[in-house]
């Protein structure tokens, strides 16, 4: 009997030592795929470039999602906390902690879209499932996106690191790059995806070619290449694809004619920017409130001041708040999404770089492009100094409260110190570059942290 | 000698058939014993008692001894003389030596063990007024710490063996996962494991911040009823261990059920009713002392309190609010007295080839909090056992059956809510509904702190359903050889709710209603087909185990948020909301292993045992799957030799023994080395979009844990007294850890091997004394206590690693670091803090650039000895039970938690707070108060991160007194009931600290201490 069980023995184990190896393969995850399957065909690699613009919408105020225009408008003189919730008061008092964690979120947050972007750009150029013409769209739009966030970065932080790779072996312990050596890659990726994308998407949720003229006459400009920056913007301008809306209400709507590339909401929903500023009763003190330095900065009737600017009565006094986006509950249907670039921007781009190139008539016919619209009366060509300070002030009406532009040109016409240590108290001039996150400097001893913090 | 064991033998007149022996076994009281255990000695020739306690057993050997075993009886040996029937009369059993023992794939007594585990009865278990069975365990066990997180009804318990084993996953969490031990019940590992069930928040899932519980949550050991449990082993050191390969690299707790018992069937009904307090607290401040502190807060800031909102002076509690008004909100909101309910039922018997057992269980714990909050649990327990007529053949089956529901408040802003000033206004009107205005000032938390009556409307639930089931199926294929199969099914399945309504949010800021909604299910099961091989060749008994695991666990995650409800009729409801959020999430592992031990007893003096591994695992890449793992150990029972015997003749009992193996760990996510994508909750413009998952690395493998213990266990006075002592050392190494990076990599983490080891290394000792043994009186006691040690042995290349602030090599891998404290400076009144250069700054430097900078360690996180002591004393029909817990350590006193709401703000304080710095010159221990989120907030903030909010938090608790009577046995008969007892028992009574706070054990100031409870019962047998 036992001599006969021996051999069974032997058998049923050899069976299943050979199945075993089968036993613990478990293939995929049900609910996920994997990098092979996602770079199969450009269907699928145009969903991972979904994804980038997904997770930037849903992160609460993050980079892309009206924390920029929130945090840096309080940095700047755009905005007034009513509450004594520490985390804003840091950016409001310039007194940023470097554990903040909005500061953290917009550092984690553009180096994840980075990181999209950069997987995207591997896996297309190793696809054996794509066209040669999808490969480059899909690339282009990518590059699109590593640019803005790089910029975005840039003009927070300064010089950051400057990942270009997917292998975490490489890109741990890299320190940071030259602000020179970032807007170079800016450029270079613009360049590409302006040449590779294409003209016209028939939606603004994307980027195409003309995006990424208008993104680039921005960076032109910020780098001083005025001539390349008018040149870029004309592109947008003279493309017949945007035209300025009437009613300045109708600016931010999803439709609106104006606006070159936002990203969309899905059904329904409304802006977190307009979800933090709008009250949403009409007796409430809004968290924020316009700053009274940039209140009583605008013209008698100005038409985005009673159209961008509301007002509530609570307890006796008066709170002005942005009413840009003015979306603040589900509704429904989707009315807004986050502008991030728009054809009045653009018009001011070229403004500026054609009086810095001296052509005086050409930037005040821009100016007053963008003042008509606010039924303000035109700005007279006078000397360059004026009209340079005629646009300074027409951005900062135009652009209060957006996506960091009155943060980024404060900084980059080296006004901070000037138009902020007035109105700031315990302001300085380091506070102009954000602290990196503090458990960053320590996940990567090679990152500096910026002077001040 | 004979006094313990002796027999009656009665010789009758003698027949033909010499060779067939019957008996009667009785215990001492006369009662008949079913299931004893009779075998002839030295053959392999074993039969039991059936229900009338009667044998009948064919003899091999002409001259033939008897050998009598049962789990609760002193084991009786009887030569045979011819008699044909014999008459054995079984003592109880006065010492645990040779008490049965659960062990890895089969059974033990602690005399022949060469592994280090542990048991705890049943009967302790039940001693104790607890739902949870893990809460039973603390202090009972050496090398196992036991946390209850919450006092909260069905809270988490967490627990650990001999330490941390594994770096924390994640360093920007600040809290490390524990390395809990695999628990095992019937064979079958337990589907939900110890982790936490819950995805939402709670009272008993508060989370971080001012709540400081890191870990607390619902716990899926609910589940089981310790009603229902016969024991927990508690297996540590490798030899025991390494047979459950991977799975068993942090430890192994066996639960075993009840199974029924031969005999005629009886009912056991056991109920008892109970209540509980808080556990102590500290008392916070009247009106009249809050209103003293925010004044000399305004004082020092140089400011008149005023109604004017957003000015600095703005303090609506000073001057807006009823200051003559006085509610102590922490008697209002955890003050109540919650009520325990606990009714058990059982049926068991059967006879010598069937038995069966069936119990029910009801338990109901409410909440101290206001509001119908409760967690109720009903369990039903389920086991049969069959064997042929031939006993060839045998089936064992149990089930357990759970189902748990626990109400509460989604809102742990609750636990905190007595921080409410105590001039705060009334909170609700007439009607119930929630005031949210009072005098001009919005109870909404912009001027004024937030109704915490709100919370109470913010309903949370979860509802859990457990099934755990094993199917034992046995074959004797031939003498000494047996086959058996385990097919194991365990599942867990929890859904949650939790719902913010309308009625409980200010209405005028157009709120929300949202609820969410969610779903956890776990699902295990398990085959196990083994070979076991038993033979006596001469003085050696082998017995040889070879046998296969195939394991699969799965793991389905989701949850369902509605935002928008127009009204909060609707709010149970997913659909009736105007939007929902969707997410999912499912994991699949398996695991195999082939697995093989051999056992050699020599002489009853030399133990050998071998145990090895092959293990895979789905959660490596491929080619990386497979580890081979194994232990070796080894005894010797040294009071055995003649030469002991002769020269220390007091010692009774006397073993060393010591085992070392290798076991390896897959601890980790699954799918890890996959690169992995995942699908947006929605599309994006029309596009449904893929989220990048992980870095890709397909290259970690099995991290490996190599353990090494000695120990010793002696026995004196006839093993009156039991004495064990143990050294332990585990070091695992080649750790698989979610490698921390800069998230300019796109991710927090890689998941990978890191060269890193980490050694737990300690002592266990343990004393078990009959000091009193009369038969009317008697005292027995057990003391245990463990010094532990963990330590960061190596770590390569650690200050370049993203570790670098977060290890030391050396140091504890739980240990804190914090900012040298260095008192009040008396010239500003602010909180000063030595530098890493030994200089007082008030403006010290976080760790940062690789470096702790100004950070030094504070606390080693773990307590220098700790244990408990059990007493048991027996007077007649009554009996008393007092068991001491202790422990010897540091932890956070309550300034860490008060001082995250700033002292001078608007909140209240407790009144220990007191002796603020006023002016300058003066010594004080505390900064100085104000009413501005200034530079005393950010000191503050410096405070709570310094070594001066640790302090002593050592404690002796009296965790259990059980007080019983039993009904003498005369009367009993008389009223027809086979036994009744009467019990009171109490639970964590009080406690012997120096602490300077709420409770030393959980170091919780915002939370729910362990309960105080005190509960009634009667058990009755019919």
């Amino acid at each position: 009997m036992k001599r006969n069980l021996i051999p069974i023995i032997c058998i049923a184990t050899l069976i299943m030592v050979a199945s075993c190896k089968k036993f613990v393969d478990v293939g995929l995850p049900k609910n996920q795929l994997i990098s092979s399957e996602v770079f199969a065909d450009s269907t699928n690699a145009n969903s991972a470039l979904a994804g980038i613009y997904y997770s930037a919408i849903s992160t609460y105020l993050g980079l892309n999602a009206g924390g920029l225009p929130l945090y840096s408008g309080l940095s700047a003189d755009e905005l007034t906390p009513t509450g004594s919730s520490t985390e804003p008061v840091q950016f409001y008092s310039n007194n940023i902690l470097s554990n903040n964690n909005s500061n953290a979120v917009f550092w984690g947050g553009a180096y994840s879209s980075i990181y999209s972007a950069n997987a995207i750009i591997q896996g297309v150029t190793a696809s054996t499932g794509i066209s040669a013409h999808a490969k480059l769209q899909l690339i282009g739009e990518a590059r699109f996106v590593r640019a803005y966030e790089y910029f975005c970065l840039l003009n927070l932080y300064g010089g950051v690191p400057l990942v270009l790779s997917t292998d975490y072996k490489t890109t741990a312990l890299m320190p940071r790059a030259t602000i020179e050596q970032v807007y170079t890659q800016i450029v270079d990726d613009l360049q590409f995806a302006e040449t590779n994308l294409g003209s016209n998407t028939g939606t603004n949720d994307r980027p195409n070619s003309l995006v990424a003229s208008a993104l680039l006459a921005k960076v032109y400009l910020y780098l001083a290449k005025n001539d390349l920056a008018a040149t870029e913007a004309t592109k947008v301008i003279t493309s017949g694809n945007y035209s300025l809306e009437a009613d300045p209400n109708n600016v931010f709507l999803s439709g609106s004619a104006e606006t070159i590339w936002q990203l969309d909401l899905p059904y329904n929903h409304f802006t977190w920017i307009g979800q933090i500023l709008v009250p949403t009763s009409t007796r409430a003190v809004p968290k924020y409130v316009i700053n009274p330095v940039l209140l009583n900065s605008f013209e008698t009737g100005d038409l985005r001041a009673s159209s961008w600017i509301n007002v509530n009565v609570a307890r006796g006094n008066t709170f002005s708040y942005p009413y840009k986006y003015k979306s603040n509950v589900l509704a429904s249907s989707t009315t807004e999404g986050y502008v991030l670039l728009r054809l009045a921007d653009i018009y001011l781009v070229r403004a500026e770089a054609e009086v810095a190139l001296g052509k005086l008539e050409d930037g005040a016919n821009d100016i007053n492009l963008i003042r008509a619209r606010a039924l303000l009366p035109g700005v007279e060509v006078s000397d360059a100094a004026q009209l340079l300070m005629a646009v300074q002030n027409e951005r900062r009406h135009e652009m209060f409260c957006e996506e960091g532009n009155r943060w980024f040109d404060l900084k980059r016409w080296n006004l901070a110190n000037a138009a902020l240590g007035s109105v700031k108290t315990g302001w300085k001039p380091e506070a102009q570059l954000y602290p990196i996150p503090v458990n960053q400097i320590s996940a990567n001893p090679n990152l500096t942290q910026n002077p001040g913090y | 000698m004979k006094y313990f064991l002796y027999a009656i033998i009665l010789f009758l007149p003698s027949r033909l058939l010499a060779q067939t022996v019957t008996g009667n076994v009785r215990s001492a009281d006369n009662e008949p014993m079913p299931g004893v255990t009779v075998a002839e000695k030295g053959q392999n020739n074993i039969t039991t008692t059936d229900e009338k306690g009667q044998f009948t057993l064919k003899l091999i050997q002409q001259k033939a001894t008897l050998r009598f075993t049962s789990l609760a009886s002193e084991p009786l040996e009887i030569i045979y003389k011819g008699q044909t029937t014999i008459e054995a009369v079984l003592r109880p059993r006065n010492n645990s030596l040779d008490e049965v023992h659960v062990i890895a794939y089969g059974t033990s007594t602690q005399r022949t063990n060469v592994g280090s585990i542990t048991k705890v009865s049943g009967k302790d278990l039940m001693e104790q007024p607890i739902t949870n069975p893990l809460a039973g365990l603390e202090g009972k066990v050496p090398g196992l710490t036991v946390v209850q997180t919450s006092g909260v009804p069905g809270a988490s318990v967490n627990i650990q063996v001999r330490g941390q084993n594994t770096l924390n996953a994640d360093f920007t969490q600040a809290y490390a996962p524990i390395n809990q031990p695999l628990i095992i019940v019937d064979g079958v590992p337990y589907a939900a494991q110890n982790g936490n069930v819950n995805q939402f928040s709670s009272l008993a899932s508060p989370g971080i911040g001012p709540y400081n519980n890191n870990y607390g949550g619902i716990s899926p050991m609910n589940g089981l009823n310790p009603a229902d449990i016969e024991s927990i082993e508690v297996l540590r050191d490798a030899d025991a261990t390494a047979i459950y390969g991977a799975r068993g690299g942090n430890g192994v707790i066996l639960i075993t059920t009840k199974k029924g018992k031969l005999g005629k069937a009886t009912l056991n009904v056991n109920l008892n009713d109970g209540e509980s307090v808080i556990g102590h607290t500290m008392p916070m401040m009247n009106t009249q002392q809050y209103l003293q502190m925010r004044h000399q807060a305004f004082v020092n800031d140089g400011l008149t309190p005023n109604n004017i909102p957003f000015d600095p002076g703005y303090a609506p509690d000073l001057t807006a609010f009823d200051t003559t008004r006085y509610t102590d909100w922490k008697k209002y909101f955890l003050g109540n007295t919650a009520h325990n309910l606990n009714l058990n039922a059982s049926v068991s018997g059967g006879t010598t080839n069937d038995q069966y057992r069936l119990a029910t269980g009801y338990n109901q714990d409410t909440y101290i909090t206001p509001g119908d909050f409760a967690d109720n649990r009903a369990t039903v327990s389920t086991s049969l056992h069959h064997n042929s007529e031939n006993k060839r053949f045998s089936l064992d089956f149990t089930a357990d059956y759970g189902y748990e529901k626990n109400n509460s408040s989604g809102n742990p802003a609750l636990l905190a809510a007595y921080t409410l000033v105590p001039d705060y206004p009334a909170l609700t009107d007439k009607a119930g509904n929630l005031i949210w205005n009072y005098n001009g000032v919005s109870l909404d938390g912009t001027s004024a702190q937030t109704n915490p009556a709100a919370y109470l409307k913010q309903l949370y639930n979860i509802q859990n359903i457990s099934l755990n089931a094993n199917l034992q199926l046995g074959y004797k294929i031939v003498d000494r050889l047996t086959f058996r199969t385990s097919l194991g099914y365990s599942t867990y399945n929890s859904k949650e709710y939790n719902g913010v309504p309308l009625a409980s949010q200010n209405p005028e800021f157009s709120p929300q209603a949202a609820a969410s909604f969610g779903n956890n299910d776990f699902m295990t099961w398990l085959v196990e087909p083994q070979l076991e091989y038993k033979a006596s060749i001469k003085k050696a008994d082998f017995d040889v185990l070879v046998g296969n695991t195939l394991e699969k666990q799965t793991n389905a995650l989701s949850a369902v948020q509605g935002i928008g409800y127009s009204n909060d009729d609707l709010i149970q409801s997913i659909s009736g909301s105007a939007s929902q959020i969707a997410s999912d999430q499912y994991s699949l592992y398996k695991y195999i292993a082939f697995f093989g031990r051999l056992n050699i007893k020599y002489d009853n003096k030399y133990i050998v045992s071998l145990t090895g591994n092959h293990d895979g695992s789905s959660r490596f890449g491929p080619s990386r799957q497979f580890g081979n793992f194994g232990s070796v150990g080894g005894a010797w029972l040294f009071n055995e030799e003649k030469l002991i015997r002769k020269t220390l003749p007091f010692l009774s009992y006397g073993k060393l023994r010591g085992s070392y193996g290798s076991i390896g760990n897959d601890n980790g996510g699954n799918y890890q080395f996959l690169p992995r994508w995942a699908p947006s909750t929605t599309a994006y413009g029309g596009v449904p979009g893929y989220i990048p998952q992980n870095l890709y690395n397909p290259d970690f493998t099995w991290a490996s844990t190599k353990k090494l213990e000695f120990g010793i266990e002696l026995g004196f006075l006839k093993d009156r007294v039991l004495i064990s002592s143990t050294w332990y050392r585990s070091r695992t190494g080649n750790q698989l850890v979610t490698y921390s990076l800069p998230t300019q990599t796109g991710f927090g983490s890689v998941f990978q091997n890191e060269n890193a080891l980490v050694q737990n290394s300690g002592w266990e000792f343990v004393l078990h004394a009959a000091i009193i043994k009369k038969e009317q009186f008697s005292w027995n006691s057990s003391f245990n206590m463990t010094i532990p040690s963990n330590k960061l042995l190596a770590f390569a290349n650690l200050a370049n690693s993203s570790y670098s602030e977060t290890y030391q090599i050396g140091k504890p891998l739980t240990e804190v670091y914090g900012f040298r404290y260095a008192g009040v400076n008396p010239t500003d009144g602010y909180f000063q803090f030595y530098d890493a250069n030994g200089q007082l700054t008030e403006n010290p430097v976080l760790p940062q650039g690789g470096s702790f900078q100004d950070f030094v360690p504070v606390s080693k996180g773990y307590p220098d000895f700790y244990g408990g002591w059990q007493n048991n004393f027996k007077y007649g029909q009554f009996q008393l039970d007092v068991f001491l817990q202790y422990a010897k350590q540091t932890g956070m006193n309550y300034l860490g938690s008060v001082y995250s709401f700033l002292p001078g703000l608007q909140y209240n304080q407790p009144v220990a707070l007191q002796d603020e710095w006023k002016s300058p010159g003066q010594t004080a221990p505390l900064q100085v108060l104000s009413s501005q989120q200034g530079q005393a907030l950010s000191s503050a903030q410096n405070f709570i991160q310094s070594s001066g909010v640790y302090s002593d938090a050592s404690y002796v608790r009296v965790k259990t007194i059980a007080f019983s009577y039993t009904l003498p046995s005369g009367l009993l008969k008389k009223i027809q009931v086979q036994n009744l007892r009467i019990y009171i028992s109490a639970q964590n009574l009080f406690t012997i600290t120096r602490y300077r706070g709420n409770d030393p054990e959980t170091q919780i100031f915002y939370g729910v201490p362990p309960l105080k409870t005190v509960s009634c019962g009667i058990q009755t047998t019919f």
